[in-house]
Parts: C-alpha cells; structure tokens; sequence
C-alpha cells in the first residue's frame, strides 16, 4: 500500500471524524437553544447508547441469535444486575471480560 | 498547558476508559499493521482521527483498496452520532471561547463524551471544570494513540483474542448506558431504541441504524413528554 494512500487515507479520516464532533457545538454555542431542543437532547444519550450495545449483543454473523454461543449476549445477562447497581464503568469492563472469558472457556 | 487541568478525579474517571483504549488500541495497531501501515501512521492517524470504530472500518476498507469517496462516506457516516454529541455538550460550553471549543470538541467520543457529561451533571464540589473536560478527551486521546503504535510495532508478539476484544468495546458501551437508565421513561426510551436499532441494522447500511433509531426514539420520547406537559399545564 502506497504512503500517499495511507496518508491521504488518515487525512482524510481526520477531517470526516473531526466535522461531526465540532461544527454543532462551534455553530450551537451562538445561540441560545430552544427549550424543545434541549429537552430533546435530555434523551439522546439513553437512546445511542442503547441502539450501540443491542445490536452488538443480540446479532451475530449478521443474525439475530439468542443462542448459547452468543457470549456476548449471556455475558450481558449475567452482568447486568452488577453494571445496574454498580453503575461504574471499571466494574462493568472487568466483570465482562472475565464472565465473556469464562464462558468461552467452558462452552 | 494552560488549558489542561489533570488531578486525581480526571485520572480516577479516565482509568477505566483507558483500560478499554489500552486493548482496543492493540487491537486497531495490529490490523493497522496488516495494512502494511506504520506505527508512526498508526501513531497520527489516532491522534488526528482519534474514533475507535472509524479506524477499524477505514482501516479494513483500506485492505480492500476502497476509493478516498467510499471511505471518507461510510466514515462520516458512522460518525454521525457525534453530531448528537457535540450539540448535548453545548449547553455546558455556553461561555467558552471558540479555540478552546475547537480544542475540545476534537476530543469527543462515544466514551469522553458520557463521562464529561456525566461529571457536568453530578460534580457539583467542586464543579466539573472545563480544563479537566479536556484533560479527559486528552488523556484518553495519548493512550490511544500510544496503544494503536504499540500493537502495530509488536503486532508479531501480541496474541489478542478478538471476540473477547470485540466484547470490551461492547461492556464500555454497556457500562455507560447504565448511567443514563435513571428512571422509567429514560429505561423506555433506551430500551426502544436499542430494539429498533436490531431492526434498522438489517436494513439500512453503513451503519445509519445508530443514528437513525436514536434519533427517532429521542425524538419520539422528547415530543410526547412536551405534548404531556402541554396537556397538564396549558
């Protein structure tokens, strides 16, 4: 792979990542936002982050799948009482590790 | 660095986070590796792209030769969350100056993003500072970048098993999403999203159905929770 390629690749990557992370807060913090609008953003978080674990646990190969195989989604089972109560992100890493871990070992 | 603020809360909130980047970086190093990339490319492409799975996917469609258009596509796609990001961290940098905004937001990810916006919300003792905000996207930004050369140069001697890799990014995920399902409505909301999101990953390529269902799902919680309020207080 051609150095220009890969440095007109990585350039690339940092003007595209850059955009969507900057542009909203550089433009928005101009003004002052809508009350329907901050309220809105009140649910964003819950909503992306839902939409960012479910479909990492439930599909598999590209198929949803509940079945014994699918560590990653019995994993999630197992420790979802301890990253509820816990609510701590160290917790929830390590305990996933080891019970994804575990149970690759086992099955 | 004036702007950098780093004290034991920053480096207590990061720890975690870095733990995750710490493999997740190996991982992205060593792909980067097979795409014949260097650890100094490695090394700038995570300091100026810094994004977790942007990499993985640019790199992978790299390998297949993909053209500048489909990659720089399918990357600002995937990113469009952090458009959701940015405007929910706003309220939070009313008063700052455009420079430091523009230092900041480059720092945003799925990760820094939640545990700022979490610290704005609950450090009220002192308050969450703007200059430890940074410190945060930054010191998550060096140990990824510093992980991302690290498995490139020693891809040979590294061995990672990469479902257990995968799940990692996934507990991150998971473990922040906790923090947000503080009551019944938030539960709802999330839970929603999370199953239109199986459905829409079906559909829709590029992985759109992140944002597509987040949106729609906050869109849907925000108009009816307005409408209610409409209702009983007219």
């Amino acid at each position: 792979m051609s150095k220009e390629y890969i440095w007109s690749v990585i350039i690339l990557m940092s003007i595209v990542t850059y955009l969507p992370r900057a542009l909203p807060m550089l433009v928005l913090s101009h003004y002052a936002l809508p009350a329907w609008f901050t309220k809105w953003l009140t649910f964003v978080p819950t909503a992306i982050f839902g939409a960012l674990v479910f479909p990492d646990i439930f599909i598999m190969d590209g198929h949803l799948s509940l079945a014994p195989t699918n560590f990653a989604l019995w994993t999630t089972v197992l420790i979802a009482p301890l990253a509820l109560k816990t609510k701590s992100l160290g917790i929830t890493i390590a305990a996933g590790a080891t019970v994804f871990a575990i149970l690759q070992y086992l099955i | 660095m004036f702007f950098l603020k780093i004290n034991k809360r920053v480096l207590q909130k990061i720890s975690p986070i870095a733990l995750g980047y710490l493999i997740l970086g190996l991982a992205c190093g060593i792909l980067g590796q097979k795409a014949s990339i260097s650890p100094l490319e490695m090394f700038a492409m995570s300091i100026l792209a810094y994004a977790g799975s942007s990499q993985f996917i640019g790199i992978a469609m790299m390998l297949q030769g993909a053209s500048f258009f489909s990659i720089g596509l399918t990357i600002l796609i995937v990113n469009l969350r952090y458009v959701l990001f940015s405007s929910t961290l706003t309220p939070y940098f009313s008063k700052c100056k455009l420079n430091f905004l523009a230092l900041y937001t480059h720092g945003i990810t799925d990760e820094t993003f939640a545990v700022n916006l979490n610290s704005f919300e609950t450090e009220t003792d002192p308050y969450w500072t703007h200059e430890e905000a940074l410190s945060l996207n930054f010191l998550g930004c060096i140990v990824w970048s510093l992980s991302n050369a690290l498995g490139c140069y020693a891809s040979a001697s590294i061995s990672l098993n990469i479902n257990l890799v995968a799940y990692i990014l996934t507990a991150m995920f998971l473990g922040i999403w906790v923090n947000y399902l503080a009551n019944r409505t938030m539960i709802i909301v999330g839970l929603s999203s999370g199953i239109l999101a199986i459905i829409l990953e079906q559909l829709v390529p590029f992985k759109l159905h992140i944002v597509l269902s987040s949106v729609f799902c906050s869109g849907l919680a925000c108009y009816l929770s307005l409408k209610n309020e409409g209702g009983a207080n007219p």
